[in-house]
């Protein structure tokens, strides 16, 4: 049979953390190691019970807190105010515009010497779609003319 | 499906989902469930003084933040995590204003246990309890703070190790481990309480 317990053993005991099968079997059939651990146990348990003696009026406790209690729905956790998040939204469109080039002061860009402006090429174009002597599109097959014919694959 | 206002015989979380819906009286009943162990936990850390005020700021606390409760956690746990939280900001702030922050062990327990042991004990092992209460008291406040937090949420809290593991944000091991040389310790300087 096992020896009596060590101190180590009687504190695990205590606190009821694991114990070995041979600790716990010592304990129930010695009773000294029994009456070591049942004393410290009941020391601490005394002082547990003057620390309760002392305890508040409970339900005079559950009113106090009932009457603090903000009015309205109790969702503070769902509505979370999360002020960061339009700042950092911001932030974030800044950055990125600076990095497009979107906010320099100054966005016309001046044609190198001799190179037509944009303004120039796109006057230059619309002179060119106004011009209808220039030849369009024509549809040279008369049969694509018919676009059921075109897209017709057979399963009409 | 939302539990109705009969049903105050529910499990906490559905009291919590009533509460989230302005359900005060499902709210009460919370309290009415988990004021004392809150108490117990303020009371071991703020002192008898303070205990009820701060148990009351963290039960107050606990509603206004009943929105961020994860239903699949031990809705005790997590009111106990406020608690404690509450009562480190109060030591925290008090430590800041270089107040002294009024220590669980010497505020006046020794009353209430010779109240409690008088009704107990013959007066010869009434005085021989209050002296080995006393000198646990003493063990207990010469323990490193970790240990002694562990040593009072196990055993005045009544936490189990998984709670306070979760209530601390530490391991399950790392309790145990505590636990077990606080509880050491205390039987080899208490030697024969007997």
């Amino acid at each position: 049979m096992k020896n009596h317990l060590t101190t180590e053993e009687v504190a695990a005991a205590v606190a009821g953390l694991e114990i070995e099968a041979s600790v716990s079997e010592h304990l129930e059939n010695c009773v000294a190691c029994r009456a070591e651990t049942t004393d410290l146990a009941g020391l601490i348990a005394a002082r547990r019970e003057a620390i309760l003696a002392d305890e508040p009026d409970w339900a005079a406790q559950t009113e106090q807190v009932l009457d603090r209690l903000p009015t309205g729905v109790a969702t503070v956790g769902r509505q979370r105010t999360r002020w960061w998040r339009p700042v950092l939204a911001v932030a974030a469109a800044a950055v990125m515009a600076v990095g497009l080039g979107l906010l320099r002061p100054d966005r016309s860009v001046e044609p190198p010497a001799g190179e037509p402006s944009v303004e120039e090429i796109l006057a230059e174009m619309d002179e060119l779609l106004s011009d209808n002597s220039i030849p369009g599109f024509e549809i040279i097959d008369p049969e694509l003319d018919d676009l059921k014919t075109f897209f017709d694959n057979g399963a009409s | 499906m939302t539990p109705t206002r009969s049903d105050l015989s529910h499990d906490d979380s559905a009291l919590v989902l009533m509460a989230r819906n302005g359900d005060r009286d499902a709210f009460g009943e919370l309290v009415r469930r988990h004021q004392r162990r809150v108490w117990m936990v303020c009371r071991q850390y703020v002192g008898a003084d303070e205990a009820d005020s701060v148990a009351q700021d963290s039960l107050v606390k606990a509603y206004t933040k009943l929105g961020s409760f994860d239903s699949r956690a031990a809705f005790t746990t997590w009111i106990t995590r406020i608690a404690i939280n509450t009562c480190l900001d109060l030591i925290r702030q008090r430590k800041r204003e270089g107040l002294r922050v009024v220590a669980a062990d010497d505020d006046g327990d020794l009353d209430m246990i010779e109240q409690v042991a008088a009704d107990e004990v013959d007066p010869e092992g009434r005085s021989m309890q209050l002296q080995a209460v006393d000198r646990l008291k003493e063990c207990e406040a010469g323990l490193p703070e970790r240990q002694r937090e562990i040593f009072r949420l196990r055993f005045y809290a009544e936490m189990d190790l998984d709670e306070i593991a979760t209530a601390l944000s530490v391991h399950v091991g790392t309790v145990k481990t505590q636990l077990h040389r606080a509880v050491h310790r205390m039987r080899r300087e208490l030697g024969d309480v007997r």
